[in-house]
């Protein structure tokens, strides 16, 4: 997980803009369940019907540009890698935090995102990285808590 | 108000033992994260952001812009050491920073970019307290249908003056209103895409939707960049660090040059330093008499987009101050920093706030006084920060992140808005969307449907009085030629001159 992505992601040269255009369907149909008024009073409904609208058009604007991208150019040139390893260890390290933050403090919280970021980067500096969280944990307690007295404890449930 | 009574006002503000403080920390902070790769202003800014609800308004802003405009100092430093952008609007001074740094003239580089930088904000800054109090006056004049337009054209102009594909700029704006019509809609109290969670009836938290887009995203795309290697340098000496004679005269007229188009592009609502450096280095290149020195080490190629990113961001006050329209995204949280405080930027501001107003304007000389020292004598502080390796770093920014947007509403559903925009943001990177539209988008949305309603109601349902009022006519016909040079690729050629280099025009 830590150093080679296992397989590569390609998608299609037309994702993005399929997923623009569907982006503006579905809020078009959300904003189809609020008032939409008259011209004279628009409603709440108005402006976000107009803007969806406005947005699956630009989506096929982005569909055209695809196409007219890869006729140019097949589709040779290298991708750049998809971070996978990156992408899953952010997004778990910030949601075991903010799970965990008010049930067991901000300072076991810290060491908890520290220690998920290293088993993803594949960290074989450990002693190092033990100082950073403990500092970062010191400053966060001294600023956060103490300073602006957030409604966290630096141990245990707030 | 005149002028002078103006500097008065604002030098008693911007003296004060605590706002000198507070501009103390907000270019200390911007020196650190534009030295810093990886870090940028914007997310310092929205990091700073809930901490400054305890303090004055008007110190919070000399702080937060403190941070803006000290990332730009910072960002040269890591270009021409690592050739590494430390702020992407740097990205441009790697071209000739580095080489210079290589033949062993990294202390000439970096004196030369900081004088630059001063040089560059001390001209928009004249400019700023020129054209921000006039251009207000006669904007006290607009109706509502003029600023829907005014508005318009700055996130127009944003999204089609980008390096990347308009088309791609455009849909990110729109999608930016859209975020911006969560919550409770103020005219009839409907609740809109909230999902029914309590926690949206606010809408997103500005703070988590920026530090999402910009600072997570960017954690996610550089934990598996590979680290430069710095150049070594030393001990940074003054004798070093003096250009000679020669050399003055070299980078005298690129760095005037530069910060005559570092304003011009700054000033216009919507478009980012990224552009100004760029544009500078394009200019200097093409009028060079020697081209082919451009890349290997020219001084001119550091001193003209240095002057113009500095430029930039001063002169992007000009339509923030004036109209209440922010030019890039970091203006655009300052603008919501200011909301958050209960003021709303526009054209009354200069006269309801006066104090605010002129001391944010004096407190840019003091800061950028105070940039000149950290920059030049303290240049071997900020030199040793860039050994520390980023995978010690990012967790912290990470826990600071979290704990930032927390403190804004001490609720742990911020900490997922981040998480879920920070994924949004990085997906975005990878397939070429940029972020800079969403924000400017996210922020000026509710503005926009409210200018755009009233007018509506004036009119009497006639939706032609945005052409019909003569002010509203000129945006919008500006808006409809920027919209028409996406279309007409030509004239988009001639108004951009193509890019020198592929850069990231996100986080600047």
């Amino acid at each position: 997980m830590a150093s080679s992505p296992a397989f590569s992601f390609r998608p299609g040269p037309y994702l993005p803009g399929v997923v623009v255009i569907l982006t503006g369907a579905a809020v078009a149909a959300g904003a189809l369940n609020y008032p939409l008024g008259s011209v004279l009073r628009p409603g709440p409904g108005f402006f976000p019907l107009g803007l969806s609208v406005l947005l699956m058009v630009m989506g096929l604007g982005v569909l055209i540009e695809a196409r007219a991208t890869a006729r140019a150019a097949p589709a040779d040139t290298p991708e750049e890698p998809f971070h996978w390893g990156a992408l899953i260890g952010t997004v778990v390290s910030i949601l075991a935090f903010g799970l965990s933050v008010e049930r067991i403090g901000f300072i076991p919280a810290t060491l908890l995102l520290f220690a998920i970021c290293a088993v993803f980067e594949g960290g074989r500096d450990w002693r190092r990285l033990a100082l950073a969280a403990l500092f970062i944990a010191g400053l966060g307690t001294a600023v956060f808590i103490w300073g602006l007295g957030l409604p966290l404890s630096a141990f245990g449930g707030a | 108000m005149n002028i002078l009574q103006g500097f008065e006002t604002g030098l008693a503000t911007a003296l004060t033992w605590h706002a000198l403080m507070y501009c103390f920390i907000g270019v200390t902070i911007g020196t650190f994260v534009g030295v810093l790769p990886g870090i940028g202003a914007l997310a310092a800014i929205s990091l700073a952001l809930p901490l400054t609800y305890y303090l004055d308004p008007t110190d919070a802003l000399i702080m937060l812009a403190g941070i803006f405009y000290g990332a730009q100092y910072g960002g040269s430093t890591a270009s021409i050491l690592l050739n590494l952008p430390g702020t992407a609007t740097a990205a441009i001074t790697c071209l000739d920073g580095y080489p210079l740094a290589q033949q062993g003239k990294a202390p000439l580089a970096i004196f030369v970019t900081a004088i630059n930088s001063f040089v560059g904000s001390s001209i928009a800054i004249v400019l700023v307290m020129g054209f921000a109090p006039a251009i207000a006056e006669f904007a006290l004049e607009f109706g509502a249908e003029d600023y829907f337009s005014v508005m318009l054209l700055g996130l127009v102009a944003a999204s089609t003056l980008t390096i990347g594909s308009p088309m791609k700029a455009l849909s990110m704006v729109v999608f930016g209103l859209l975020l911006g019509m969560v919550g409770t809609d103020v005219n009839t109290g409907q609740f809109r895409f909230t999902f029914g969670l309590f926690e949206l009836a606010d809408g997103f938290s500005i703070v988590a939707v920026a530090m999402g887009l910009f600072g997570v995203a960017e954690i996610i795309s550089n934990i598996r960049q590979p680290q430069g290697v710095i150049q070594k340098v030393g001990r940074i000496r003054m004798k070093d660090m003096m250009p000679e004679r020669g050399e003055w005269r070299q980078i005298v007229r690129p760095t005037l040059r530069g910060s005559a188009i570092g304003s011009f592009v700054g000033a216009l609502p919507g478009t980012g330093p990224g552009i100004a450096s760029l544009m500078a280095y394009a200019t200097e290149k093409r009028i060079s008499k020697t081209p082919d020195r451009f890349g290997k080490g020219a001084l001119e190629g550091i001193s003209a987009p240095e002057a113009a990113n500095n430029a930039s961001v001063q002169s992007a006050f000009i339509p923030m101050l004036s109209l209440g329209i922010p030019g890039d995204a970091i203006v655009a949280v300052l603008m919501g920093a200011m909301i958050l405080h209960g003021i709303t930027p526009g054209p009354n501001l200069i006269n309801s706030e006066p104090q605010m107003f002129w001391g944010l304007i004096m407190s840019f000389w003091v800061g950028n006084l105070m940039l000149l020292v950290l920059n030049i004598p303290l240049i071997g502080l900020w030199v040793k920060l860039l050994s520390v390796p980023y995978n010690l770093l990012y967790p912290g920014i990470l826990v600071f992140i979290c704990v930032g947007v927390f403190s804004a509403d001490n609720n742990v559903f911020d900490i997922f808005v981040v998480l879920g925009f920070g994924v949004l943001g990085y997906l975005m990177r990878r397939f070429g969307f940029p972020a800079t539209p969403v924000l400017l988008g996210f922020i000026l949305g509710p503005l926009l449907e409210e200018n755009f309603r009233r007018a509506m109601l004036l009119s009497r349902g006639d939706a032609s009085v945005f052409f019909t009022s003569p002010i509203s006519a000129v945006f919008m016909g500006l808006s409809l030629i920027f919209l028409g040079s996406v279309f007409l690729p030509g004239l988009r050629q001639r108004l951009l001159r193509r890019a020198p280099v592929e850069m990231n025009e996100d986080d600047d």
